[in-house]
């Protein structure tokens, strides 16, 4: 399983004051957002001329990620299964740590998985003739050491940067060696409008029967489960539906013990409580379909953004 | 701080003083000045992963340092470290100096003492050959060079300190004739004085809008 991002000091009285808080009916978060709502965040897209496509995000708790697309021709080769797979290549840095920090190899993996998913057309957009693709490096850059896990941050960006991105113009015919359009101008968009949308990656977290979007460290810490649901659509008005979805580490994963003190019942004696770990079916039903609809936003704002550049 | 010079686009962050992390670093009587570069993967023309370790890398990393442990007053925060960090988001020649810059100008922004602004400028020389002759003298220099002027024609980064023409730094890694170099860095020295006056413009801009907005 994946190592925690960073661990959350916070004393039992903190942690179990949160737990409550976060498992009332209505839920009440620190920071009295609602359940599906956003911290305030930035986005830009279109800022590398270096780069065939690039975005930049500064998340809600500061964290900052900026993510270049390059791509490269490269021979196709010709085995059977399984030869698509090399053509997209994420690279996470992240600020003050080695190459080979597992944290950054984890954090590409949960980019790169809704990305070579079968119903993101990803791949299929890289073939140029049937003996040439385009290999595709998107390359991650966390400015700021992650504070909570920053999958969202880090889907997202990717997804800005994959609807920025631009390839030269084929210009050769169908299965000569590709050559190009040296003019910028008539570059084609990796990601036509009216085509499906590279996916994205909402963490999504639950404590006792609320889920909560967009979580801050002290809410990790304190979750029963945290799953990363990534949904792909067809346009920004679509529902999307959801590709995928996969378990996070969690802070207190389920268990808890509690001295309640309230909802104790006729004796009036305060009891021990332990609930088992783990997570209801119905709350994971739950986060799947609240996520839908939140997919739908955030696909909406993304949309703003790309339209604000044009 | 973001610097855009052209199309050489760095970021700097700075932290601290803050307690060393390793106690190699641990100086009783001044601070330590910490210097990380980081070339993203896209900043260059081709995708270029690079190791950490590239020596060219650590050679701009220890002139940084050596440049700012000189500006910064260190002796004012004994046993601390003060960690610059530089992401280089795209590059297209200047690269060291726009470095510069921007530390100069996080480090005013996170407050850290120093001494006075540090600013670098870049020039190069080129030549013309007109017929039989090699070169025509005379040809003046060229003031910051991008990144097809740096890969073709020799070119020397100058920092200096202040309002003085005391040089800070002064980086030459081309081969250049020795005639041609007083000019150049009398260019330099020129572009640094134009500079300091720009980026002084822009720390008062800032630091009145802080003000003005309550964060001082």
């Amino acid at each position: 399983m994946a190592p925690p991002t960073s661990t959350t000091l916070i004393s039992p009285a903190e942690l179990s004051y949160l737990r409550s808080s976060l498992a009332l009916n209505p839920p009440i978060r620190p920071d009295a957002r609602s359940p599906t709502q956003f911290r305030p965040l930035v986005a830009e897209i279109d800022i590398l001329p270096s780069t065939n496509g690039s975005a930049r995000m500064i998340w809600g708790d500061g964290g900052e990620c900026v993510v270049g697309v390059k791509v490269e021709v490269e021979p196709t080769e010709l085995t059977a299964d399984g030869k698509r797979k090399n053509w997209v290549e994420i690279g996470v840095e992240v600020q003050g740590q080695r190459d080979d920090d597992p944290l950054g190899v984890f954090l590409g993996m949960t980019v790169t998985e809704s990305l070579l998913t079968p119903s993101s057309t990803l791949t299929e957009r890289l073939a140029i003739t049937s003996r040439f693709h385009w290999k595709m490096y998107i390359d991650i850059l966390l400015i700021t050491p992650p504070l909570s896990h920053p999958g969202t941050l880090l889907s997202l960006s990717t997804n800005l940067a994959l609807r920025s991105t631009r390839l030269p113009r084929l210009t050769s015919e169908a299965d000569e060696d590709p050559m190009f359009d040296d003019d910028w101008d008539a570059s084609v968009p990796l990601y036509q409008a009216s085509n499906q949308l590279p996916p994205i990656t909402l963490l999504v977290l639950s404590v006792g029967d609320n889920i909560f979007f967009d979580p801050t460290k002290e809410e990790l810490a304190v979750a029963d489960c945290v799953l990363a649901v990534s949904l792909a659509t067809n346009s920004a008005k679509d529902t999307p539906k959801v590709i995928g979805v996969r378990t996070l580490e969690s802070g207190s994963g389920g268990i808890v013990t509690t001295a309640g003190a309230k909802d104790v019942g006729s004796g009036g004696a305060a009891v021990e409580a332990t609930s088992m770990g783990g997570v209801k079916r119905t709350v994971v039903k739950k986060i799947i379909k609240e996520s839908l609809s939140v997919g739908k936003e955030v696909f909406g704002s993304l949309q703003g953004v790309v339209d604000a550049n044009h | 701080s973001y610097v855009e010079w052209g199309n050489t686009k760095i970021i700097c962050n700075v932290g601290g003083p803050n307690e060393p992390k390793t106690g190699a670093n641990r100086n009783q009587d001044r601070a330590t000045v910490t210097v990380e570069v980081c070339f993203a993967a896209f900043s260059g023309n081709e995708r270029k992963k690079g190791a950490k370790g590239d020596r060219r890398v650590q050679e701009m990393q220890t002139a940084l340092q050596r440049t700012f442990a000189e500006a910064i007053l260190t002796n004012l925060h004994p046993r601390s470290e003060i960690l610059i960090t530089l992401h280089i988001l795209s590059q297209d020649g200047s690269v060291l100096a726009t470095c510069i810059n921007a530390c100069t100008l996080a480090l005013i922004d996170a407050g850290i003492p120093l001494s006075d602004y540090v600013v670098a400028c870049t020039a190069g020389s080129h030549s013309v050959r007109s017929g039989t002759n090699f070169e025509v003298e005379g040809e003046d220099p060229l003031l910051d060079m991008n990144n097809i002027e740096e890969s073709d024609l020799p070119g020397v980064t100058i920092a200096t300190i202040g309002n003085s023409e005391k040089i800070t730094l002064l980086q030459l890694e081309t081969k250049v004739r020795l005639e041609r170099l007083e000019g150049m860095m009398a260019v330099a020295l020129d572009g640094c004085r134009k500079l300091k006056e720009v980026m002084d413009d822009i720390v008062r801009t800032h630091g009145n809008e802080m003000a003005r907005r309550g964060a001082l």
